[in-house]
């Protein structure tokens, strides 16, 4: 692998800074100061911030250069802020760096927060704890921005615990109500099962690699010769599910997907910003971060494959039957998670980025669309009481379907994209677990969900935009397009979920056009090329490529249109079909009772080995042995010292007299 | 020798100057006052006293490290840096004291003159380069502590502790010099560099400096078989002991004294019977200043002694060497501070208690640095567990002296209940001091026992590879403070239990004194910001140990069918020439 060289580049500590300083200067200060004051700061702070990830990321675009293999390279700016600590042959750098991956990342977080930022604006307005929103928000966006930017993974924790932190503080922003802070916590628990996987895999690095530093490991995994690579397989082996552990806690798979959606308790732009667009991707970065790790365990990357797969289909069939408009979105959030978990677990780092990216775009824009509705529906969040809003809220609407279009992969917008991507690769990588290739499962199961995630968005389309207004009277007389704050960010974001597809023509496509480059992929080569290059196509030319394409762009136009055959115009076929397997509809509605399997084991088991460590630990070793023992060691002690320290300073002098008399007498004995 | 002072000797004095200069102006200004007008202010003009002899230390940190004044003091590393620390807790007493004063009516200037004083002598005192001058800057301190702690006349508590505090003292003091004298008496020098290489077993390669030896040894010391010249061939006869200092139980019992002494200051157990009376009698700021200035200064000239002085081999690991003391002292300041701390019902007194527990965990790092082969650098996590401790310790006193009204003094526990909801911002302040003190991430005090654990299992590593005996006990060591100090959580958590889960059982109202609030916030704000961020810090005191002039290491012996390899005598027949 040739070396990445890299630059000094001071502006990204500023990049990190500033919303932490407006994070600083709201909680400090916001309470007091005019509403107007504290937005400007934190909106302000947000697109300076932007402004300057895309100085650097220009920056980083300037210096480059063709590598080795014919490649670009861009290699990567970096800027010391200080070493953390020292410990032994362990040193911890407080050090970011901007590579191309990363570069995607600020944008993202930098820009669609920024959007979000103005949004909150107008969706915020009234609110009486307005400081204290803005300031969780900016906060978030400099832990999110540490996650991202630290080249350290210890720095990368800091960061992914302090979004953890932020989403915890944000999703029961409204604590007053017992149910959304119970979200809160819920999520904070959930993500600490994940954060513990990822902490032991950290330590497991430090043994065995000896350092943390993303450029360090980097080189250590690329140095191990494949003897090595089979001697330790099974400790990366390990490490790598450990960190998928804690994947599967951020990004909400299997098993921990449960508190996404249960976070939609929090205010829409949250849901936006945190589960949708930036935080709950962090897994899927952390991937593709270390992708060189992550390939030489074939059995980890399968397993991500798999668990990515099998997330995608069952939230999507989850999403089909809920009214919620965020919990819909919210299931289909885990849903695409799944697809970007699928896309690197069959090693296509590309596809999963890219997909990434292409879902922030879009899926901001759904949930800042419902944010829209929910803020002129005055908080009404149920689909079955809404329709009709197309003739109230026309900007809302036609950017939703916008959304709506690129989530279910109509061709040419961004969805379309970044989806066929996942699905060709997931069919032309090879995927043995256990012997058996699973290429044609989980391909079917990315084309089912495909399927289903047509269905449900459009069915959420149609119930909320279409036909008629199913609202009482009094709601309908204040429905309402939002404000201009509100419409903007949606009209930016609609933009991009439809055209940002274009940066990733795949080669299919692009040669088919007259060698279109995928610019996507040439941009990020730097970083996930060298682990692509573990896999190998199965099929010659693009005979397969075309027909997974094709197959794609059938199911996502299939789906929308069973959709308009059911939500479309008034029918009751749905309705049939809900009564008629009523018990699957059971099943589904009630989330595949995952919730209710967590409480009787998980739930009910810490609430066992909480009483035994209560009775045991408590009562017997600490109030009885320790603390009563303690008590009578000091009654005993106390009458030994009150002798000795009885105040009189004769006394004093003879101990001290003692105690040398002592000394002098070990020493020159 | 020339008698002239030059320009650098004044310089490297800077941070002495300044602080003596500001203490004459406080008391001339005090002289102008009239009688009931307030003298906060005097606080002010004292932090910038001291904020400018700090300022005077850091501009000098770019110096070269050298002596000056004719050999009788440092200018280094070492100086600059503990000058900083005593600076810190000096202002920061200075900021809590004036509401404090003025509601026990003992607003005088005189109070802070004395703290610029005393901090004068602290300064003085590490920089110190020969024992005379160690010793009178020794007594300048304690002279204006002694003054402190007796100084609100109308309490008898505090009448009794500046008394009994006076008398131990100069029980010391008397230790010292005796101590001082029979190592003069052994060596003919009063110059630590000089005694250090008189002692030195072995070879010294580097930090010999015949010169300097041959002008600090008297002609008693010559005839006491410390050093001679042969004036027909330039020769340096009978230069060092070698394995003679076997024999010499005074320079043992001299070494011990001032050791013992030295240690009677910092308050380790058997010496520290007169500790919990000072600080819990004394008016909560100068208990304040006692407990982290007097102490940091004990500790850094300790530091002193022991690296220029006293670091041979023979003298720390012999079968008389001061290893072993220190390792009792130690563990028992260790456990006894601990213990008598969890019965205490006086927040003061628990502090006083804690403090001797704090000296017990410097301790071992100073065991850690003089076991084995010894490692001066070791001594590193000393110097920063200062700084976490005196932040810590400032604070929660100066939140004890916040909260104390004319009207009574808090100091039992149950004062505190409730106050963490009554005053937030002191509650989260108290919470964090006590946190540090006991160790618990993410403050600084976690950080500094960390680096004092750490130091000693690395001389513990150290001390098997080069197979010395013992090590196992070193590392015995190591586990009982670790033992300990979670023995210290149960009290130090008290505090915080109080705090928040207890009803107030009488009305307390903070005095409400803005400097006060200043100085507890800089504490705070420091305790968190060095446990989150301890690398500049850490810098600092490793920049500290390694730039001490002067200190003797390098003598790590190597014994060969038990001879020295190299020895002092052929090195310095090389140097002279």
């Amino acid at each position: 692998m040739q070396d990445i060289p890299i630059y000094e580049f001071t502006l990204l500590g500023w990049i990190a800074l500033l919303p932490l300083l407006g994070a600083i200067f709201n909680g400090i200060l916001g309470a007091r100061l005019p509403r107007a004051l504290v937005s400007t700061v934190a909106a302000g702070a947000m697109g300076v911030a932007f402004i300057l990830s895309i100085v650097a990321v220009w920056t980083l675009f300037q210096g480059r250069f063709e590598g080795a293999d014919g490649h670009t390279l861009y290699g990567a700016l970096y800027h010391n802020v200080f070493t953390w600590f020292e410990v032994g042959s362990l040193r911890v750098d407080f050090e970011l760096l901007l590579d191309p991956l990363s570069a995607v990342m600020i944008l993202i977080i930098t820009g669609v927060g920024f959007l979000i930022h103005v949004y909150s604006i107008g969706y915020m307005e009234g609110d009486r704890s307005w400081w204290r929103f803005f300031t969780y928000l900016n906060f978030f966006v400099f832990a999110m921005l540490m996650l991202v930017l630290g080249d350290n993974l210890v720095v990368l924790f800091l960061g992914w615990e302090g979004v953890g932190v932020a989403s915890y503080l944000l999703i029961g922003f409204w604590y007053e109500d017992d149910e959304k802070a119970s979200a809160g916590k819920k999520a904070f628990i959930v993500n600490r099962v994940g954060d513990f996987a990822v902490l032991l895999a950290l330590f497991l690095l430090v043994i065995y690699a000896g350092s943390l530093s993303v450029v360090e490991l980097r080189e250590w995994a690329s140095t191990l010769s494949p003897a090595q690579v089979t001697a330790l397989g099974g400790v990366l082996t390990a490490i790598c599910i450990l960190l998928f552990i804690g994947c599967t806690g951020k990004s909400a798979q299997i098993p921990l997907f449960v508190w996404l959606p249960d976070a939609m308790a929090g205010p829409t732009p949250v849901s936006a910003l945190i589960h949708a667009a930036t935080m709950v991707t962090a897994g899927v970065y952390l991937i593709a971060r270390l992708n060189f790790l992550f390939v030489l365990s074939p059995t980890a990357m399968t397993l991500i494959a798999v668990i990515g797969g099998l997330t995608a289909f069952f939230a999507a069939t989850i999403g089909v039957v809920q009214n919620d408009i965020k919990k819909v979105l919210a299931y289909s959030t885990v849903s695409q998670l799944g697809f970007m978990f699928l896309a690197v677990g069959v090693g296509s780092f590309f596809a999963g980025v890219f997909h990434l990216m292409t879902h922030a775009f879009f899926k901001a824009l759904l949930f800042l669309g419902a944010g829209s509705v929910i803020h002129g529906m005055h908080h009404e969040q149920d689909i079955r009481r809404m329709g009709g809003l197309k003739d109230y809220m026309p900007i809302t609407r036609w950017t939703f379907l916008v959304g709506c279009l690129a989530i279910a992969g109509f061709p040419l917008f961004s969805g379309f994209f970044s989806k066929d991507e996942i699905l060709w690769y997931t069919l032309a990588n090879v995927h043995l677990l256990g012997g058996v290739n699973l290429s044609w499962f989980l391909w079917f199961l990315a084309l089912g969900t495909a399927f289903l995630t047509a269905f449900y968005m459009f069915r959420l389309y149609f119930l909320t935009f279409e036909g008629e207004c199913r609202a009482d009277e009094k709601t309908r007389s204040h429905i309402h397009e939002s404000p201009l704050a509100m419409t903007l960010p949606l009209v930016v974001l609609a933009v991009l979920a439809g055209f940002g597809g274009f940066v990733g023509i795949p080669p299919v496509l692009g040669n088919a056009l007259g060698g279109l480059p995928n610019v996507m992929h040439d941009w990020l080569y730097q970083v996930i090329g060298p682990g692509e290059a573990f896999f190998a196509y199965r099929f010659e030319g693009y005979g397969m490529a075309w027909m997974s394409m094709a197959a794609a762009t059938a199911s996502g136009i299939g789906g929308i249109a069973l959709a308009w055959l059911f939500y479309g115009k008034p029918s009751d076929v749905p309705g049939a079909m809900a009564e008629k397997a009523a018990a699957v509809h059971r099943i589904l509605s009630n989330k595949y009772y995952v919730d209710e399997f967590y409480a009787a084991t998980v739930g009910r088991g810490v609430t066992l080995l909480g009483r035994v460590c209560h009775r045991l630990v408590d009562e017997l070793l600490i109030d009885t042995l320790l603390v009563n023992g303690t008590a009578r060691l000091m009654g005993f002690l106390g009458s030994v010292l009150r002798v000795v320290q009885n105040g009189q300073v004769q006394r004093y002098v003879a101990f001290v007299f003692l105690g040398i008399a002592i000394i002098l007498y070990l020493v020159l004995r | 020798m020339s008698s002239l002072i030059t320009p650098i000797d004044i310089a490297s004095t800077l941070p002495f100057i300044v602080l003596c200069l500001f203490g004459m102006v406080v008391l001339l200004l005090e002289v102008f006052q009239r009688q009931g007008q307030s003298r906060s202010y005097l606080a002010y003009v004292s932090a910038v006293g001291f904020a400018t002899a700090a300022f005077s230390a850091w501009l000098l940190m770019g110096v070269e490290g050298q002596l000056v004044f004719h050999d009788m003091n440092y200018i280094d590393g070492f100086s600059k840096v503990t000058a900083l620390l005593m600076c810190t807790a000096g202002a920061v007493t200075c900021l809590i004291a004036p509401r404090y004063l003025a509601e026990l009516n003992a607003d005088r200037g005189e109070f802070y003159a004395l703290i610029l004083f005393s901090a004068g002598g602290m300064i003085m005192m590490v920089s110190a380069a020969d024992f005379i001058v160690f010793f009178m800057a020794l007594e300048l301190m304690s002279i204006a502590v002694y003054a402190l702690a007796a100084y609100v006349r109308s309490s008898r508590v505090a009448a009794e502790a500046g008394f009994k505090y006076f008398l131990m003292g100069a029980f010391a003091s008397a230790i010292m010099l005796y101590g001082i004298a029979l190592v003069y008496g052994a060596t003919g020098t009063t110059n630590l560099a000089a005694i250090g290489q008189l002692l030195s077993y072995g070879a010294a390669s580097g930090s010999v400096d015949p010169a300097l030896l041959l002008s600090k040894v008297s002609e008693q010391g010559a005839l006491a078989g410390a050093a001679g010249y042969d004036t027909t061939t330039g020769d340096l006869l009978m230069l060092n002991y070698g394995s003679g200092t076997a024999n010499m139980p005074l320079l043992y019992l001299g070494i011990t004294l001032v050791i013992v002494s030295a240690v009677f200051k910092v308050g380790a157990v058997p010496f520290h019977m007169w500790l919990p009376d000072a600080y819990s009698g004394a008016p909560s700021p100068v208990g304040a200043f006692m407990a982290s200035a007097v102490k940091a200064a004990a500790f850094a000239s300790l530091l002193r002694l022991l690296a220029l002085a006293f670091f041979d081999y023979e003298l720390r690991m012999g079968p008389m060497g001061w290893v072993q003391v220190t390792f009792f002292l130690a563990l028992l300041s260790m456990a006894i501070g601990n213990l008598v701390a969890i019965a205490q019902t006086s927040v003061k007194r628990m502090l006083a208690y804690s403090s001797i527990a704090h000296t017990g965990y410097m301790l071992v790092a100073i065991t850690a640095m003089g076991y084995g082969v010894g490692d001066l650098d070791l001594g590193a996590s000393v110097v920063f567990y200062l700084f976490a401790y005196v932040f810590g310790t400032v604070g929660a006193f100066g939140i004890l002296a916040y909260l104390t009204r004319s009207r009574y003094y808090v100091e039992r526990f149950s004062d505190l209940n409730g106050l963490g909801y009554r005053y937030p911002a002191l509650g989260v302040a108290m919470t964090l001091f006590m946190l540090s003190s006991a160790g618990i991430p993410p403050t600084a005090g976690f950080i500094a026992k960390f680096q004092v654990f750490k130091a000693a299992v690395i001389a513990y590593g150290a001390g098997v590879e080069a197979g010395e005996p013992g090590a196992l006990l070193l590392l015995a060591l190591v586990v009982s403070g670790i033992l300990f100090s979670v023995v210290g959580v149960y009290y130090y958590l008290k505090v915080i239990v109080h705090l928040y889960m207890r009803d107030p059982v009488r009305e307390v109202t903070a005095s409400d004194s803005g400097p006060a609030r200043v100085g507890i916030s800089v504490c705070a704000i420091a305790t968190l910001v060095i446990g989150l961020f301890p690398g500049p810090l850490l810098n600092l005191s490793e920049q500290a140990m390694s730039q001490m002039e002067g200190r003797h290491d390098g003598v790590y012996v190597q014994y060969e069918d038990g001879a020295p390899i190299e020895d002092l005598q052929r090195l310095m027949r090389e140097g002279s020439r």
